[in-house]
């Protein structure tokens, strides 16, 4: 199957799980139970390989929808940026980083456990990653020989492109009493192969050493608001 | 490019067609005057087909996410957050590569000139904006030898939003719809180096699909 077909495939669902509402009349006390939709917000501190392992912040949206008692259908979008410039750094000098990663997440949650009206969910689902990030560096002799002989050579790195991969997630829910509010407890990994399309160059091609990763994995911990709708 | 035509295309249809599959009213017979529908707070997403300068006037996917509270029934005040970014390779006037990202926040003013408290409305919008823009290029010179440089530029510009939706009512929680809007920005800037000629202003327009949740 394409990743295009299956990018159509997954839309399809969440509009149509979107105008479903199997939970209607059920009853129970906590506030899971009591709304069938969530909306939130969310900051996420962590790392990941396309980072250059620096800690960044990411910016995180989500909707979530509950599907059965103990089941719901989280879609999020996330948006990390992380950029620096540091000089006389070995093996690359002079370095000029800049990354911007958003990606969209469709995670399936089982509750784990319930304590009081907190609550715990384990998520696992489907990514795709729009990757957008630049990296500039005189590379040193000790690197090039081979290419042209013992010399530094202006490396750069350029991604404007789209992959896809997987999430897992880890919430821990605390309602906000007396509200349609919860405050959440977010850890979550995600994995992303090679991109599929877009523009992906390293210049010069010779130049194997990539620093910034096509793909590869990132994880954060955050904090989310939520409200029920 | 054309994988994001497709996609919007795509989830488009799918809100039409599970509208129809499930009989959701379009809500014209739902007033917000009704105590019992009526929402003040409003949450959603956009996403949008759209080129500015934060895309070196390519085009490129934007993505908003945006919060409103209903003052009135005819009028909301909004607060919204856009991501635009796009890297390029031009090989015109030897090599060049650029990285574009941006962030913009806007306060608009938004209302529905056109109805009496129907929830299928156009809706317009107006405000201010800010726009921080960060651009990041690689030139070659000519000389002998060639040299690489590496130009940086992050500036913060203010200016103001145009905007124009037309909102389809799914339910009282739910609404979707289609949205343009139209950014121009003041030449004056501030930040640590000019990303664009003093003569060039700094743009954002768009067009794009959006799904907003009320409570």
């Amino acid at each position: 199957m394409k990743p295009q077909t299956l990018s159509h495939i997954v839309w399809i669902v969440i509009i149509s799980v979107c105008c479903i509402n199997p939970v209607a009349g059920q009853q129970t006390d906590t506030l899971r139970h009591r709304y069938n939709n969530y909306i939130g917000w969310g900051v996420s501190v962590g790392s990941g390989s396309a980072q250059q392992a620096r800690l960044g912040l990411m910016y995180s949206t989500s909707y979530t929808r509950t599907l059965l008692d103990k089941i719901s259908l989280d879609a999020s979008l996330n948006v990390s940026q992380r950029d620096f410039h540091l000089n006389n750094i070995i093996p690359f000098s002079d370095v000029t980083y800049a990354h911007t990663a958003i990606f969209t997440d469709i995670s399936l949650f089982y509750q784990l456990g319930q304590c009081s009206r907190s609550s715990l969910h384990i998520g696992l689902g489907a990514s795709i990653q729009y990757q957008n990030a630049f990296f500039s560096s005189y590379l040193p002799p000790q690197i090039t020989m081979g290419f042209g002989g013992p010399q530094n050579i202006f490396f750069q790195q350029i991604i404007d492109a789209y992959s896809l991969g997987g999430n897992l997630k880890l919430d821990y829910n605390i309602p906000v009493r007396d509200s349609n509010c919860e405050i959440g407890i977010r850890a979550q990994g995600h994995f992303f192969a090679v991109p599929f399309t877009g523009l992906v160059e390293r210049f010069p091609a010779q130049i194997t050493t990539a620093p910034i990763q096509y793909g590869g994995w990132s994880a954060r911990l955050g904090v989310f608001l939520r409200f029920g709708v | 490019m054309k994988i994001l035509r497709l996609l919007f295309s795509v989830i488009a249809l799918s809100i039409i067609i599970v509208q129809k599959v499930y009989s959701i009213p379009l809500a014209d017979s739902v007033s917000v005057n009704n105590e019992e529908t009526k929402k003040l707070h409003h949450a959603g997403w956009a996403f949008s087909y759209a080129a500015g300068t934060a895309s070196s006037g390519l085009e490129a996917m934007m993505i908003s996410s945006m919060y409103s509270y209903s003052v009135e029934s005819w009028w909301d005040i909004e607060a919204s957050i856009h991501y635009l970014g796009r890297s390029i390779r031009s090989d015109f006037i030897g090599p060049l590569r650029t990285y574009n990202s941006s962030w913009t926040i806007d306060g608009t003013f938004m209302f529905t000139p056109f109805s009496h408290g129907e929830r299928n409305a156009i809706r317009l919008g107006i405000g201010p904006s800010i726009q921080i823009l960060q651009r990041i290029s690689n030139i070659k010179d000519l000389s002998n030898p060639p040299i690489e440089q590496v130009l940086y530029g992050n500036v913060t510009i203010i200016g103001g939003t145009f905007k124009a939706e037309y909102q389809i009512s799914l339910s009282a929680e739910m609404d979707a719809g289609v949205r343009g809007q139209l950014n121009v920005y003041a030449q004056e800037y501030l930040g640590i180096r000019p990303l664009v000629s003093s003569e060039q202003r700094v743009v954002l327009g768009g067009i794009g699909i959006f799904i907003r949740f009320n409570w």
